[in-house]
C-alpha cells in the first residue's frame, strides 16, 4: 500500500475530523480570496476617486488577514494533530519512519488544499461581488460590480495554501518527533489538580475591573484624565487586562468553590456542571480573557467606524457649510464665475455678497479659538446682519443678537463652546487704525465661512471669524481694510466637484485668496469613511470567525476529553435530558461572563468617549445598541451550537 | 420479605447463538451470591439481563415482584436508577468529582435533600473506612480505595440489589481481601443483597452462595452454610474440578 493510498484511507475513515479541518481551510481561502479579488477588481478601482488610499488600506488589511489565516489554520491543525497523536504512534510502531509520516501529512494537506482552493474560490468570488456592491453602496456610487476571477487573486490564494501546507508539515514534523511510543500504552489521565484559589486574588480581580470602570466612567474631562492622562491610561489597561485575567482564573474559581461549599450543593445536578469546570479553569483562563477583550475590540471598532460614517455626512456640512464661497478678486472675475455656475447643472438657491473687516488681534487668539494654529492669521469681523441673513438661508437655528461692542467668536469644531455669563465675559482687544476692546459673549461651535478647501488637498485652514454688532461694525468700518466674499447656495451640492474644480482654477490665480467648497471634501470624506467602515466590517467578520473557531475547537477538545465521564454517567442511569441541562449550565458559566465583560467594556468606552462628545445625533445610541445586540445574538448562536456539538460528541462512544 | 429476583425459563440469544438457556433462579433479600463460570459461560450476559441493561429473548424475570416484560424503556431506566446499585471492575468513578461527590451523585441526581444525604453518607463511609478520603479526587487514591468508594456509591441509594461485576478483578490480593471483607460486612450490617460475577474462587468463597454456569446453563449451586471461609473455598475448587473445564 503506497503512502498515497494510506492518505486516502485516512480521510475516508476519519471523515468527521477531516471535515472540521477542511472547513477551516475553506473558510481561510474564502476570506483570503474574497479580499484579494476585491483588491484586483477593476470595476471598483475605476469607481474610486482616491485610489492610493484604497490601495494602502487594502495592503494593511491584507497583512492582517494573512496573519489571521495563518493563525487560524495553525490553530485548527494543532487541534487536528492532537487528535491524531495516537494514529501517528501506531504508524511509527508499525515501522513507518518520521519522514514518511511527514510526507503523508504534506500530501493530505495538499489534497485538502486543492479541494478548499476550488470551493473557496467559487464561494469567495460570489462573496466578493456581494462585498463589492456593498462597498459601492456605502460610497454612494452606482457602479455595477461584475463577477470576476482575477488571476492575481487566484495565484495569491494558491500561494497561501502552498505556504500553509509547508508550515503544517513542519508543525507535524515537530509533533511526530515528540511522540513517545510509551504514551500510546497509557490511558489518558487527568493528572491536574484544580487551580488553587485565594479570596484575596478574587477580590483583587473585582477591584481591578472596578478601577477600570471607574476611570472610564469618570469621563475625558475629569481631573484623572486631564491631569494624569498617562497614568490613568496605564491603570485602565492594567485594570481591564489584568482584571479580566484574574477574573477568569481566580474569581471564577472562587465562585465555584463558594458554590461547592453551599448547603444545597449536593442537591440536583450542580455537582455535575461545576465539577469539570474546576479542572478547566487553568486552560480556560487565556481563552476567555482573549474572548472578552476581543469581543470588546470588535464591538468598539464596529461602533466607532459606524458612528464615524454616520457623523461624517453631517460633519462635512459643519466644517464646510458653504457650497461655494470665495474671496472676490474683482468684478470681472466674479462675473465670469457667476456665469460658470449658472451654466452648470446646479441651480443657485441663494447668492450673497457679504464683507468682512480685517483687523489685527492684540489679545492672544487662544481666548477665542481652540487650537488657533489651525486658523489663518489675523481676524475677520462680520456684521450681525450679514451673519443672520446667511444663517436664515441655511435654515440653521443659530441666530445671534448683539449690542454695543459685543462679539461672538466662531470657533467651529470646539470641544468647549461656551456662553459667557454677565460679569465673566472676556475682553478681546483688536487693532484697526487704533485699538478697540470687544466683549466676547459667546464662543460658538459654528462656522460662517468654513475651512478653506481645494479640490486636491481637501481641508487646509479655517478663517478666523468674529460676528460683531451692526453698531460696532459701523464704527469700525472705514478704519480698516475690507474683504468681499461671494457665497453661493446650490442644488445637489454633493455632486458639485467638477464645478468646484473649475471655479477653483480661476480663484487660485489670486495668491492666498480664500476658497471653500462643500463638494471638495464631501466625496473624499465619504469615500474614506466608507472604506474605513467596510474594512472594519470585514475585519470584524474575520475576527468573529476567529472567535468562533477558538470557541468551537475548545468545545470539541473538551467534549472529546469528557466522553468517558459521560459514558459512566450513562451507565448510572442518567438521562439525556439531564445531560442537556448539565451541558447548558456548564457552557453558560463559560460563555456568559466574557460577553458581558466585553460588552460592558465597549459600551462604557463608547458612551463616555464617543457618544458624549457627539451629542447632537440622537440616533447614535440606538445604532450602538443594535451593533451590540447583533453581536450578542451571534454569540448566542455560538453558545447554542457549541452546546449542541458538545452534546453530540459526548453521545458518541469513547 | 419480597423475593428480590426471580427468573423462569430465562433465555437469551445473540442471533442464532444461544447464550443463556432456561435459567431458573431465585434471590432472596440479604443474600450474598457469586456467579462463577468459565469465560463464555454467559455469566456477564446473565448479569446484564438481570440488571435490565440487556433485553431477554425468552422466559420471564421479576424483580421485587415486577415483571421486566411489562416495563417500558423509561420506567426500566428509572427502576434501574432507584432500585439497583452497580460496582464495576474498572470503578467508573468520575475523575472530576471528589470522593464525597462521587458517592452522593446518585442521590443528587434524584433530587434528595442535603440533610438526608449526609445522614445516609455517615454510616456507609464508616463501615467502608473511607472517612479520610472524602475531599480527595479519584486519581489521588489507590485502586482498593476507589473500589470501596464505588461500593459506597452503589449502596447509598439503598438498592434492592447490588450487582458487582468482577469487583476484585483490578485489585492486588491484599486490597481484594479488604474489599471482600467489607462487602461481607455491608451485607450483614445493612442487609444489602449483593450479586457478584467473578471467575476468582477466592472472591467467591466470601459469598454465602455460589452458582456455577457453563454453556449458558446453571450446572451446580453450593451454599456456605456454617462452614468457615477457608473450607468453603476448598469446596468451590472441588466443585469446579468436578464440573470440569478450566474456570476462566
Amino acid at each position: 500500500m503506497s503512502l498515497f493510498d494510506l492518505t486516502i484511507r485516512n480521510v475516508k475513515r476519519n471523515f468527521r475530523l477531516y471535515s472540521i479541518y477542511l472547513m477551516s481551510m475553506i473558510i481561510g481561502v474564502i476570506i483570503q480570496y474574497t479580499f484579494s479579488s476585491l483588491m484586483y477588481n477593476e470595476d471598483i478601482i475605476d469607481a474610486l476617486q482616491n485610489r492610493e488610499l484604497f490601495q494602502t488600506g487594502v495592503a494593511i488589511a491584507s497583512v492582517v488577514i494573512f496573519l489571521f489565516i495563518i493563525f487560524f489554520i495553525l490553530y485548527a491543525n494543532s487541534f487536528f494533530m492532537r487528535q491524531r497523536k495516537k494514529e501517528f504512534g501506531m504508524y511509527l510502531l508499525y515501522g513507518l519512519n518520521e519522514r514518511q509520516l511527514v510526507r503523508m501529512v504534506f500530501y493530505e494537506t495538499l489534497v485538502m488544499g486543492v479541494i478548499s482552493l476550488v470551493v473557496g474560490i467559487l464561494l469567495g468570488g460570489l462573496l466578493s461581488k456581494l462585498f463589492g456592491m456593498l462597498l459601492m453602496n456605502l460610497m454612494q456610487y452606482d457602479q455595477v460590480i461584475s463577477l470576476s476571477f482575477p488571476i492575481g487573486a487566484m495565484a495569491t490564494a494558491a500561494g497561501v495554501i502552498l505556504l500553509i501546507a509547508l508550515i503544517v508539515s513542519a508543525q507535524s514534523y515537530i509533533l511526530v518527533n515528540r511522540v513517545q511510543l510509551t504514551e500510546l500504552f497509557h490511558a489518558k489521565q487527568k493528572a491536574e489538580k484544580p487551580v488553587r484559589v485565594s479570596p484575596v486574588m478574587a477580590i483583587l480581580a473585582v477591584l481591578l475591573i472596578g478601577l477600570a470602570f471607574f476611570l472610564i466612567c469618570s469621563g475625558q474631562y475629569s481631573a484623572v484624565w486631564q491631569d494624569y492622562g498617562t497614568y490613568s491610561l496605564i491603570a485602565t489597561a492594567i485594570g481591564i487586562v489584568g482584571g479580566t485575567y484574574l477574573f477568569f482564573r481566580q474569581f471564577a474559581g472562587w465562585l465555584l468553590q463558594l458554590i461547592s461549599r453551599g448547603r444545597k450543593y449536593h442537591e440536583g445536578n450542580t455537582v455535575l456542571w461545576t465539577s469539570s469546570l474546576r479542572f478547566q479553569i487553568r486552560g480556560n483562563t487565556l481563552n476567555l480573557t482573549f474572548i472578552s477583550l476581543f469581543s470588546a475590540v470588535i464591538v468598539m471598532l464596529l461602533c466607532f467606524v459606524t458612528i464615524n460614517y454616520k457623523v461624517q455626512f453631517e460633519a462635512v456640512g459643519r466644517n464646510i457649510p458653504n457650497h461655494i464661497a470665495y474671496e472676490s478678486p474683482d468684478a470681472a472675475t466674479n462675473q465670469q464665475i457667476d456665469e460658470m455656475i449658472r451654466s452648470s447643472d446646479h441651480e443657485i438657491r441663494y447668492h450673497l455678497k457679504p464683507q468682512a473687516l480685517v483687523v489685527e488681534p492684540v489679545t492672544d487668539r487662544d481666548v477665542a479659538f481652540d487650537n488657533p494654529e489651525y486658523y489663518v492669521p489675523g481676524l475677520w469681523l462680520i456684521s450681525e446682519k450679514d451673519y443672520n441673513e446667511l444663517i436664515g438661508l441655511r435654515g440653521d437655528k443659530q441666530k445671534i443678537e448683539l449690542k454695543g461692542m459685543e462679539a461672538v467668536a466662531l470657533s467651529q469644531g470646539s470641544d468647549f463652546p461656551k456662553h459667557y455669563a454677565a460679569g465673566e465675559t472676556p475682553s478681546f482687544i483688536i487693532k484697526a487704525d487704533e485699538e478697540k476692546t470687544l466683549t466676547l459673549v459667546e464662543k460658538k461651535d459654528y462656522a460662517y465661512l468654513g475651512w478653506a478647501t481645494d479640490p486636491v488637498m481637501s481641508m487646509d485652514k479655517k478663517p478666523p471669524v468674529f460676528v460683531i454688532s451692526d453698531e460696532a461694525y459701523g464704527q469700525l468700518s472705514g478704519h480698516t481694510e475690507k474683504k468681499s466674499f461671494e457665497i453661493y447656495g446650490l442644488t445637489d451640492a454633493k455632486n458639485a466637484e467638477e464645478l468646484s474644480k473649475q471655479v477653483f482654477a480661476v480663484i487660485s490665480q489670486t495668491n492666498g485668496a480664500y476658497y471653500s467648497a462643500f463638494a471638495d471634501v464631501y466625496s473624499k470624506q465619504i469615500e474614506s469613511s466608507s472604506l474605513l467602515l467596510f474594512a472594519a466590517g470585514f475585519l470584524a467578520l474575520i475576527a468573529t470567525f476567529a472567535l468562533a473557531s477558538v470557541i468551537y475547537f475548545k468545545q470539541l477538545r473538551e467534549a472529546t476529553d469528557e466522553r468517558l465521564q459521560y459514558a459512566i454517567l450513562r451507565k448510572m442511569g442518567v438521562e439525556n435530558r439531564q445531560f442537556r441541562s448539565v451541558i447548558r449550565k456548564q457552557l453558560l458559566f463559560v460563555f456568559l461572563p466574557p460577553i458581558i465583560l466585553g460588552l460592558m467594556y465597549s459600551w462604557t468606552i463608547i458612551k463616555y468617549y464617543i457618544l458624549d462628545s457627539v451629542t447632537d445625533f440622537p440616533e447614535l445610541p440606538g445604532i450602538v445598541w443594535s451593533i451590540m445586540g447583533i453581536f450578542f445574538f451571534i454569540y448566542l448562536v455560538f453558545y447554542m451550537s457549541s452546546a449542541n456539538l458538545y452534546y453530540r460528541i459526548i453521545n458518541q462512544n469513547p | 420479605m419480597e423475593t428480590v429476583i426471580q427468573t423462569k425459563n430465562l433465555s437469551k440469544s445473540y442471533g442464532a447463538t444461544p447464550v443463556l438457556k432456561n435459567i431458573d433462579l431465585t434471590i432472596q433479600p440479604g443474600e450474598l451470591t457469586a456467579i462463577m463460570g468459565p469465560s463464555g459461560s454467559g455469566k456477564s450476559t446473565l448479569m446484564n439481563v438481570l440488571s435490565t441493561i440487556d433485553q431477554l429473548s425468552g422466559g420471564e424475570v421479576w424483580i421485587e415482584g415486577k415483571s421486566l416484560l411489562d416495563m417500558k424503556k423509561k420506567s426500566l431506566r428509572q427502576f434501574r436508577q432507584e432500585r439497583m446499585g452497580f460496582i464495576f471492575q474498572d470503578y467508573n468513578l468520575l475523575d472530576t468529582l471528589t470522593v464525597k461527590e462521587n458517592i452522593l451523585l446518585p442521590l443528587s441526581l434524584r433530587q434528595f435533600k442535603a440533610p438526608e444525604m449526609e445522614a445516609r453518607l455517615m454510616p456507609i463511609i464508616q463501615a467502608l473506612h473511607i472517612e479520610g478520603l472524602l475531599a480527595k479526587y479519584p486519581n489521588e487514591i489507590s485502586g482498593g480505595q476507589k473500589q470501596r468508594v464505588a461500593s459506597a456509591r452503589a449502596i447509598i441509594t439503598k438498592p434492592a440489589i447490588v450487582f458487582a461485576d468482577e469487583p476484585t478483578g483490578a485489585l492486588d490480593s491484599r486490597s481484594a481481601t479488604q474489599l471482600l471483607e467489607q462487602l461481607v460486612s455491608l451485607n450483614s450490617t445493612f442487609n444489602t443483597t449483593i450479586m457478584m460475577v467473578t471467575h476468582d474462587s477466592y472472591a467467591a468463597s466470601y459469598c454465602k452462595r455460589v452458582i456455577f454456569l457453563r454453556d449458558g446453563a446453571i450446572v451446580s449451586e453450593i451454599y456456605a452454610g456454617e462452614q468457615s471461609q477457608k473450607a468453603f473455598y476448598e469446596r468451590i475448587l472441588e466443585t469446579q474440578s468436578l464440573i470440569g473445564g478450566k474456570l476462566r
